[in-house]
């Protein structure tokens, strides 16, 4: 068995969980702590995500980021290289469907830390920005570390979108889902690389349960 | 309590029906055929519906991911594969009814663009303005495989591997083109003749014959309506229907 779209899966999914970690706990914090018109709105769009079909995102995304588009363009002029065919297409589309994600459950881990708990930290002459952050933030760290596990496995595991942006080149973008498709498309063995990916998908969500108790406990 | 478990029932009675409703479409012909007959077969299905009021609904997919879901007993009645080995593959494991594989025309390889002129041969693609060169996954769809035959007969495969970015099956392949992310594609004349822009046919001797088979699933219950099918394709009209696209009988 070829291990290769085994490790880029790997990588691709951990460059984008830790995308997925910075910019879904900065939506996170903007949706939970500020209170605008259409809130709810933004939460909804950077939510679809989550349940559109894949091969839907995948074009929104080849689309995007495509050669012509002025993401793909802009990138280009920047590095001279591609989005779409490449690792980093790879990366966007284990990105956009793990964000959601991290969004969900960082938004709730926040909203679910007691107020009072900030506003004592407040009263002791905290600003608001050192209560959320020494505060409020290490308060739903576990909540959030779940569904940064969660934004992994997915990312492991996107296929919709990558087919439709990667390209499937050996070596290159043929991410582990791929590589699966096609070995069971040339009825080719697959069995090793999809006992390794189911147990990944396991452990994640055993650590995702371990955590779920750890932080039910902290909010007693 | 009974509130829940009257609610439980009707949901339970939606999702029946909705089941039954579907089931009543099984008088429809489920023809699975390569990506590559899309137009072609489209055109064919509607002249026969036309012709007989049989339904036909088209299952397009890589031929050699047909071929698998066929060896699962995916519910087909018809495979039209890309390449006769596919079919001949499912005929020695019982899958295809036993000679009941009728070969119709020849698949032609051609090298296709979009918005600029077709390079005049396969050469031409060593050129670094082609960054991405899209075909058809060859481990699982005939024309991706014939693409790399093509490729590898002049030598050029090794050094352009890395340009080629593979479609799960040659429609998508067309795809990566059409949306700009691909300078050119190797794909089935059927596709390029009706796919706008500009086409270039590649020698045939480049690569092993892509042979255009049809064969009746040995699973189906609809042997008859089945044979009557593929009795249409070979037929003078299903001809004539089928020579816009470039099937035509190999002579």
């Amino acid at each position: 068995m070829n291990w290769d779209p085994l490790w880029l899966s790997y990588k691709v999914a951990t460059i984008a969980t830790i995308l997925s970690f910075i910019i879904g706990v900065g939506i996170a914090t903007l949706l939970s702590q500020t209170r605008f018109r259409g809130r709810e709105l933004v939460d909804a769009l950077v939510t679809v995500p989550m349940v559109m079909p894949p091969t839907v995102l995948g074009y929104y995304v080849l689309t995007a980021v495509g050669k012509n588009s002025w993401l793909g363009q802009t990138y280009e002029s920047l590095t001279g290289g591609h989005i779409a065919f490449s690792v980093v297409g790879c990366v966007i589309a284990a990105f956009v469907g793990s964000v959601p994600l991290v969004i969900k459950s960082a938004r709730s881990a926040l909203e679910r830390v007691d107020p009072t708990v900030v506003q004592a930290a407040r009263t002791l002459g905290a600003s608001p920005l050192r209560a959320y952050l020494t505060v409020q933030l290490p308060l739903a760290a576990p909540g959030i570390a779940a569904g940064v596990m969660l934004a992994f496995a997915r990312a492991l595991g996107d296929f919709g979108v990558t087919v439709m942006v990667a390209g499937s080149i050996p070596g290159q973008t043929q991410t582990a889902a791929l590589y699966v498709y096609e070995q069971v498309a040339k009825q080719a063995p697959a069995g090793a690389m999809v006992a390794v990916l189911t147990a990944t998908a396991i452990f994640v969500l055993y650590v995702v349960n371990s955590l779920g108790r750890r932080s039910d406990m902290r909010y007693g | 309590m009974i509130r829940r478990r009257t609610v439980v029932a009707l949901l339970l009675g939606i999702s029946l029906s909705l089941v039954a409703c579907g089931t009543s479409e099984s008088k429809k012909l489920q023809v699975a055929a390569a990506s590559s007959l899309a137009g072609a077969f489209e055109a064919l299905g509607k002249a026969y519906t036309a012709k007989t009021g049989t339904e036909v609904s088209l299952i397009l997919s890589s031929s050699g991911k047909l071929q698998q879901q066929i060896r699962e007993g995916a519910p087909y009645d018809v495979f039209a594969s890309a390449n006769l080995s596919y079919l001949n593959d499912l005929e020695t494991s019982g899958d295809i009814a036993a000679s009941s594989v009728r070969i119709y025309a020849e698949g032609r390889l051609a090298l296709w663009t979009k918005g600029v002129e077709a390079p005049a041969d396969l050469a031409a693609l060593a050129d670094k303005k082609f960054e991405h060169i899209a075909i058809a996954n060859p481990e699982h769809a005939p024309y991706g495989t014939a693409a790399r035959e093509a490729l590898r007969s002049i030598g050029l495969w090794d050094s352009l591997e890395s340009r080629v970015v593979r479609g799960s099956n040659v429609r998508q392949a067309m795809q990566y083109v059409e949306s700009g992310n691909a300078e050119v594609a190797l794909i089935a004349h059927s596709l390029a003749l009706h796919g706008g822009g500009s086409f270039t046919l590649v020698p045939s001797a480049m690569h092993k014959p892509l042979q255009q088979g049809i064969g009746i699933v040995a699973k189906t219950k609809k042997t008859a309506e089945a044979q009557a099918f593929l009795d249409f394709l070979v037929s003078e009209e299903g001809a004539k229907i089928l020579l816009p696209y470039g099937l035509s009988a190999p002579n």
